[in-house]
């Protein structure tokens, strides 16, 4: 059974301004579900509307199979962390944490018990008395975890609770996430606009672009298979690269539906002569290098060519290329997508290797 | 500083006299003089007016309540006999009675009324914001018009509220005759005049708690009047307390509406408007200085026990 179910949901604030159209979306129970996708994609707005906190305009809301058509959101079952943490600033840590206790009516030794639990796992249990203004980002954060978790509901939704930490504490809090939802076992719905979060801690993605699921599906799926550009592009840093096929004379004849053809940046070859491996069949560049970054464990490099700019990213740090490179991409690592920005399956093998220069 | 100065002079002196050195010492010690006196330059003109406008009139006040003076008489040194009259006057007594009952009621009635007011008017639609600037209305209407049209209103025999009880068959109130009801009346006008402003000043203050909170408090399954007991009252507690002790202070301090509605009579006379009466009616100055003396000692203990006991109840953000 799905966790959470969503069913035709449309979202419009006003008439013209359809936010959402016909999203369906299944949760599956115990899974870490990331909503990705750039600003204005509608992904906090599905997220708000799962809570309760916004009104679906048309279609149906089920929490473990209950409609959620007119249930306050207090009575969802759900704990939601805001962006900002939202803690109430006039009351004290534990004020916090036990004001859900409290209006839910559960009796004062199990609030302590759980409140004693709950800042033990997080350990916030030294901040109890004070207010949230005195605490740090981080310990704030925490805070708001334990708001939510204290309550023990059956889903949790979060809306980007990372994005006001920085860099360093993002990547602490993002492993304890992960380790707390392996812990808890219970279903996380986690929105996020940052795919490098989506990747590391979903366990099942859901890209949104402009209200609509461009694409859903385990990380590595989501990363390895790019149903569409918009995917290929959004999810891996730096994106896919996209050329426009009708440029490579080494693919005239192959398939006319095939308007685009694109790579990801780890997997291009660079090496100074023509032909890295003539033995391998694939597409070869010749370019121009533009800029290069050095990350330490990896190298990426702007390339100018004649179908565009690329990036690539080798992890070679023995030679930092420069002037004019050959890339070799070898054919099954190449995606082609069709005039719609869809991708196109069929195995694609070129006639016959040909250099494009 | 001056110790350093003081110290490389005394060197200087010990290995011949330097002229350089020691005008450059000079130098030095008036620039640092003018750095010293320099932030006070700045801020005399407003201290002047401070002190010449308030402490001055304070200070002078305090002097004449050890006076006998009718403002044409020589002045005429009396102790404290002006305070002893006045604590053993049973008038003094009804008054501070009357003005503490016209405080209490003013702030009390307004400061809740104009809460359910904004909470009302919280939501930003039309009609409320034509709401907000009607409640408003009175407030920027001078508190002397309003007296008389309210004592128009107020007339027991010719007065609409009572021509309105009349139609609806109920016993007529002689507002600003009857001695137990005259105060309230009196009451009833600053509220009246009030509530609007502190209406508004509610309105903003709720507008300005993040509405992420009531969010939070809805996923805590937190009932209305919890959500507005334990987030907006204490979200808006440096309003509230700004709003009360202002009122206080007000309250304590009203002259014009008993000026022109009764004139003190129908035991409505409070602190100021007798300070007033003995003032500039019967013309004893040290009595009615002595009188202004005890309501700044009252406002000022009010106030200090206000800011002591409240102000760590007050959450700022």
């Amino acid at each position: 059974m799905y966790k959470i179910e969503l069913v035709g949901i449309d979202k419009a604030y006003e008439k013209d301004l359809q936010v959402i159209d016909n999203l369906n979306l299944k949760i599956e129970e115990g899974s870490f579900t990331i909503l990705v996708g750039p600003s204005g994609c509608g992904k906090s707005t599905t997220l708000r509307m799962i809570a309760g906190l916004e009104q679906e305009s048309d279609g149906e809301i089920f929490i473990s199979g209950k409609s959620m058509h007119n249930i306050e959101p207090g009575d969802r079952d759900i704990a939601m962390v805001f962006q900002n943490y939202a803690l109430y600033p006039t009351m004290t840590v534990r004020d916090n944490i036990e004001f859900g206790l409290k209006n839910n009516k559960i009796p004062k030794v199990e609030r302590n018990q759980r409140i004693q639990e709950i800042c033990d796992i997080l350990g916030i249990s030294e901040y109890l008395a004070r207010k949230p203004q005195s605490l740090s980002g981080g310990q704030r954060q925490r805070v708001a975890l334990a708001r939510a978790m204290v309550k023990k509901p059956s889903v949790f939704l979060m809306d980007e609770p990372l994005s006001n930490l920085d860099a360093k504490l993002r990547n602490q809090i993002r492993t304890e996430l992960i380790e707390l939802h392996r812990k808890l076992k219970t279903t996380f719905v986690y929105v996020t606009h940052d795919q490098v979060e989506a990747l590391s801690m979903g366990t099942h993605i859901v890209l949104l672009n402009k209200g609509k699921i461009m694409q859903q599906g385990p990380p590595l799926e989501i990363y390895n298979d790019p149903q569409n550009i918009f995917t290929a592009q959004f999810i891996g840093s730096p994106p896919m690269n996209i050329l426009h096929a009708k440029d490579f004379s080494y693919l005239d004849g192959f398939d006319e539906r095939v308007e685009y053809v694109g790579f990801r940046p780890e997997h291009g070859q660079i090496s100074k002569i023509r032909s890295v491996n003539p033995s391998q069949e694939g597409l070869e560049l010749a370019g121009q290098i533009n800029t290069y970054e050095i990350l330490g464990s990896e190298i990426l490099y702007k390339i100018e060519t004649k179908y565009g700019s690329i990036n690539l990213k080798t992890f070679d740090m023995r030679e930092v290329y420069e002037g004019r490179v050959s890339i070799l991409i070898s054919n099954d690592k190449l995606c082609y997508f069709d005039r719609d920005e869809n991708r196109i399956y069929e195995k694609a093998v070129p006639r016959d290797q040909k250099i494009c220069s | 500083m001056i110790k350093k100065y003081a110290v490389s002079n005394h060197s200087q002196v010990g290995a011949h006299f330097d002229d350089k050195a020691s005008i450059s010492f000079n130098m030095d010690l008036l620039k640092h003089i003018g750095k010293v006196v320099f932030p006070y330059g700045l801020i005399a003109p407003s201290m002047m007016i401070f002190l010449i406008f308030m402490i001055y009139p304070i200070l002078y006040m305090i002097y004449l309540s050890f006076q006998k003076w009718n403002m044409l008489s020589d002045k005429v040194f009396i102790g404290v006999q002006n305070y002893d009259k006045l604590f053993v006057d049973p008038d003094f007594y009804q008054v501070m009675i009357t003005t503490v009952k016209f405080m209490v009621g003013t702030v009390s009635v307004s400061v809740v009324l104009a809460l359910l007011l904004a909470l009302y008017l919280n939501q930003n639609t039309a009609i409320n914001r034509f709401l907000q600037g009607v409640i408003f209305a009175p407030y920027i209407v001078s508190l002397v018009s309003i007296a008389f049209i309210f004592m128009w209103m107020m007339d027991s025999d010719l007065g609409l509220l009572n021509y309105i009880l009349n139609l609806l068959h109920l016993p007529t109130v002689r507002w600003l005759e009857d001695p137990k009801v005259a105060i309230y009346a009196l009451v009833l006008v600053n509220i009246w005049k009030g509530v609007g402003y502190y209406t508004i000043i509610f309105i903003s203050a709720f507008q300005s708690i993040p509405p992420y909170l009531y969010e939070a408090a809805k996923l805590d399954k937190s009932n209305r009047y919890r959500t507005f007991f334990k987030i907006t009252l204490p979200m808006i507690s440096p309003t509230l307390f700004f709003i009360t002790l202002t009122g206080i202070i007000g309250g304590l301090k009203v002259f014009e509406t008993i000026n022109i509605m009764t004139m003190g009579s129908n035991n409505t006379n409070t602190l100021v408007y007798s300070l007033y009466q003995y003032g500039f009616s019967f013309h004893k100055i040290g009595y009615a200085s002595a009188i202004g003396v005890v309501l700044m000692v009252i406002i000022g203990t009010v106030t200090f026990f206000y800011f002591n006991t409240l102000s760590k109840r007050v959450h700022y953000r």
